[in-house]
């Protein structure tokens, strides 16, 4: 299995579809950045609008699961690995951890970007707690190996690349309409997005106040990560891992290779 | 249901894709199995995760986990064993458990946001550790029991605590609301109940009399008893609605005892009211009215019993003095829920004239009503200051013309005035207010990091400023009455604050106003319900609140002259249908 990892992982480092998706996704995470932190200080775009941190992160779990487990489908690549005396299983868990960990992994990178690049340019603010929305953002990785593993699941049924990138894309379509249509789910850690949506959520107390030109409205929020969450997050995530995993294996077992 | 019966269907599918797979076989068929899995999953997103619905859940991750069997009977034996565990769950909690009854969690979660944001804890001596105990296990009392209504009252019961007319548990479904109203103000005995201002209790708003409230009526209310109040009638009320009427009980008739006890000897009980009263002297005017709800053996706010296994509710013992002067006693049948004839009897003291807010309406010739239900002019003004100017305009080029055409007294009708913009309010007392500068309301400093509001080592709320406005005095040579009642609350408070201090103004009512006027905020309470209170502090110049009342339940608006409520004012106002407090005005105090 080491062997057939490995051989992904060199075919990837050539891919330069993925440096390009990359590149375009890193570009739209700069510019949504800018153009949302002028109005605000970066703590101030987390707490009014935090989809901004994983929506074109979720586009790029998407594509990039596709790219990966589905890229040795169409070439014979893996009946060639059978039968070099790989058993299924090994071909199954080596596809699938490399998808589900280069995914994720390019996903949650994008993620940091308006943290890392709006900090400098903006500075955080005084809306939220440096330090806990830091930690939120760390558990950012739990929820995106899970959208990673289900997309996996789905590649070995599917089988093609192209239809991966397609049923990524929608996810990542999806994922701002979800969170408009049933905004009272996000409560749940149940679908990554959600999860995701809730580990950037804040309890939020609004008020008022009389001033001689009129109303004046003020907004302050708890940054601190409520334990339940932390451990919600961790506990869904792992089982739904394991979950997709060995559904993606009861799907391929017995189907054709391409 | 929709789940149960989308869960059948996909239940049938596999069944099918089973035998079909069985016959033609085709390896894709089998993903089908992952749709228990996807249901389970969409479920739980819009639901939430429910404890009861486990067995379904494990289910769902089971079955498509069975597709990595060898053996295609294990495989069909645990597809079936497990999708019928589905289906008991799905349909168990559907057919039994309806809905989750969380009223417990509800409240925990309301009160620790109140409890943190309240901004009159100190003034009003409120302990939030001994409320927590109270009320926490009556409302884990109303989830056991499933209890829409008992947690209802409970709410009303803890926010009657507060003795804060801002505090408040609303539902927000007209339907449910009143629903639930019907079933918490007791049952309809054929009368209500008032004190008089001799301390004598008189029945008012008799079944049977022409004006009064009748089971009969269609008419419609505001706010939409009537259109159920149907539905709550004893199958024997139409033949027995005119018991009271046929006994010589009418309106103003003395009532010495309701169900063997005085009257005033279940003020204890009365723990909730339709709408708070913080003055104590205002409560107790209205508490009477509340005991005619209260059946033979029965608590305050019980109803109607569904099973009329004993005589609970079934009817009221009256003693009364008949007109002879003698003492007479009567079972006074229930004819249904009492809530609209409390609303009807409430409504008839306390409304004001029915016209459109900010109109004028002639008396006599010299003087005139100028009718304030509502501080709010237009939406586009509503909380902007510099927005009033037309307002202004229009109401000045009135006072003048009623001054020119010798017009010497406004009423200013702020009967049931229920609150508003407090820019309204000093835009329009700036117009009878003496020439100059005054001040309006002192703005509390608040912590923008935080949203709450700073006090200082004293407790006291620290100033940041002070709101003022300007008096142009144009009413100088003339009287104006205000005239204000128990429902006149919150910006209503405001305006009697600020108007009452003014020379010509004279306050007037049946009783004071309500004395709540920080400003109010409000939180959803689970689905349907919300809870209001007071969140931004109405000060004075040294930090002290205002207007609301404090620990002592006394009235801190201005206040110069009761209207007594006597024999003649009930005949007045049950009888004749006569607006009685602006009668008394004209007559006796211009």
């Amino acid at each position: 299995m080491k062997n057939i990892i490995r051989s992904i992982l060199y075919e990837l480092i050539r891919t330069k579809l993925i440096y390009i998706l990359f590149a375009i996704f890193a570009l739209m995470m700069v510019l949504v950045t800018v153009f949302n932190g002028e109005d605000t200080c970066i703590s101030g775009l987390y707490l009014t609008d935090s989809s901004v941190t994983f929506t074109f992160p979720i586009f790029m779990v998407g594509t990039a699961v596709g790219i990966i487990s589905c890229a040795d489908m169409k070439d014979k690549v893996g009946n060639y690995e059978i039968l070099n005396g790989h058993s299924r299983l090994q071909y199954y868990l080596a596809r699938f951890i490399c998808s589900v960990t280069v995914a994720s992994l390019l996903g949650y990178i994008l993620s940091f970007i308006p943290m890392v690049l709006g900090m400098p340019i903006f500075g955080w603010g005084t809306k939220l707690d440096f330090e806990c929305v830091f930690v939120r953002h760390i558990l950012y990785i739990f929820p995106f190996i899970r959208l990673a593993s289900f997309l996996a699941c789905i590649s070995f049924l599917v089988k093609n690349s192209f239809a991966m990138i397609a049923i990524g894309s929608a996810v990542g379509l999806s994922t701002p309409m979800l969170l408009e249509f049933f905004p009272d789910a996000s409560d749940s850690v149940i679908l990554s997005i959600y999860n995701l949506k809730h580990l950037m959520s804040f309890e939020t107390w609004e008020i008022y106040n009389l001033s001689s030109s009129g109303i004046d409205r003020y907004r302050s929020a708890v940054s601190s990560l409520p334990a339940n969450l932390t451990v919600s997050t961790m506990v869904v995530s792992l089982v739904m891992i394991i979950a997709y995993l060995l559904i993606g294996y009861a799907l391929f077992r017995r189907s054709d290779l391409s | 249901m929709f789940y149960c019966f989308l869960e059948l269907m996909i239940i049938l599918a596999l069944l099918i894709a089973t035998f079909i797979n069985e016959k033609y076989p085709f390896d894709k068929i089998r993903v089908i199995y992952i749709a228990p899995l996807l249901l389970t999953i969409m479920r739980v997103v819009v639901n939430g995760f429910e404890i009861k619905y486990l067995p379904a859940y494990v289910s769902s991750i089971v079955i498509p986990l069975g597709m990595m069997l060898d053996k295609t009977i294990v495989r069909k034996i645990i597809a079936v064993a497990f999708m019928l565990i589905i289906l008991v769950t799905v349909f168990a909690n559907a057919l039994f458990v309806e809905k989750s009854y969380d009223y417990d969690r509800q409240f925990d979660e309301a009160f620790t946001t109140m409890r943190e944001h309240y901004v009159l804890t100190e003034e009003k001596g409120i302990d939030w550790d001994y409320l927590y105990d109270k009320y926490l296990p009556q409302f884990e009392t109303a989830s056991r029991h499933r209890n829409g209504v008992e947690n209802y009252k409970t709410w009303l019961k803890f926010t009657n605590e507060f003795y804060d007319g801002h505090t408040a548990f609303l539902i927000e479904k007209e339907s449910v609301a009143n629903k639930y109203a019907m079933q918490s103000f007791g049952n309809d005995y054929g009368l209500s109940i008032v004190r008089l201002s001799t301390g004598e209790y008189v029945a008012v708003n008799v079944e049977g009399y022409d004006n009064s409230y009748s089971i009969e009526s269609d008419e419609e209310d505001l706010v939409g008893f009537y259109k159920i109040k149907d539905n709550y009638l004893t199958a024997e009320a139409d033949e027995v609605a005119d018991t009271l009427k046929n006994a010589g009980i009418k309106n103003g008739t003395v009532i010495i005892k309701w169900n063997g006890k005085s009257i005033d000897e279940y003020y204890d009980d009365i723990t909730y009211q339709y709408f708070a009263t913080p003055v104590k002297e205002n409560e107790d005017f209205f508490n009477p009215m509340y005991v005619a709800g209260i059946g033979i053996n029965m608590e305050y706010g019980e109803s109607l019993p569904r099973t009329r296994q004993s005589d609970k509710g079934e009817y009221a013992l009256i003693t009364y003095i008949d007109d002879n002067g003698n003492e007479q006693e009567i079972k006074a049948p229930c004819l249904g829920a009492y809530m609209p004839r409390l609303y009807d009897t409430i409504s008839k003291i306390d409304g004001g004239v029915n016209i459109t807010n900010l109109t004028w309406k002639c008396v006599d010739e010299e003087t005139v009503i100028l009718r304030i239900s509502m501080m709010a002019y237009d939406t586009q003004s509503y909380g902007d200051p510099s927005l009033y100017t037309d307002m202004v305009t229009k109401l000045r080029g009135q006072v003048n013309a009623y001054k020119e055409s010798g017009y010497k007294n406004i009423i200013i009708d702020m009967r049931q005035n229920c609150g508003g913009d407090p820019f309204f309010v000093q835009n329009v007392a700036g117009v009878f207010a003496p020439i100059g500068e005054h001040k309006n309301t002192h703005i509390a400093t608040i912590n923008e990091n935080t949203a709450t509001f700073e006090r200082d080592e004293n407790g006291k709320y620290a100033v940041d400023g002070v709101l003022t406005y300007e008096g142009e005095d144009a009413w100088h040579d003339g009287n104006i009455i205000l005239l204000v009642n128990a429902e006149c609350v919150s910006a209503g408070d405001d305006m009697t604050y600020l108007m009452g201090e003014y020379p010509n103004v004279k306050v007037m009512g049946i009783t004071k106003t309500n004395s709540s006027c920080q400003a109010v905020t409000g939180i959803a309470v689970g689905d349907e319900g919300y809870l209001s209170f007071s969140a931004v502090p109405n000060i004075d110049e040294n930090g002290d609140v205002v207007i609301d009342t404090l620990t002592d339940r006394e009235g801190r608006t201005p206040f110069d002259e009761y209207i007594p409520f006597d024999k003649n004012s009930v005949i007045s106002i049950f009888d004749k249908g006569e607006d009685y407090q602006i009668n008394y005005i004209v007559e006796n105090a211009l």
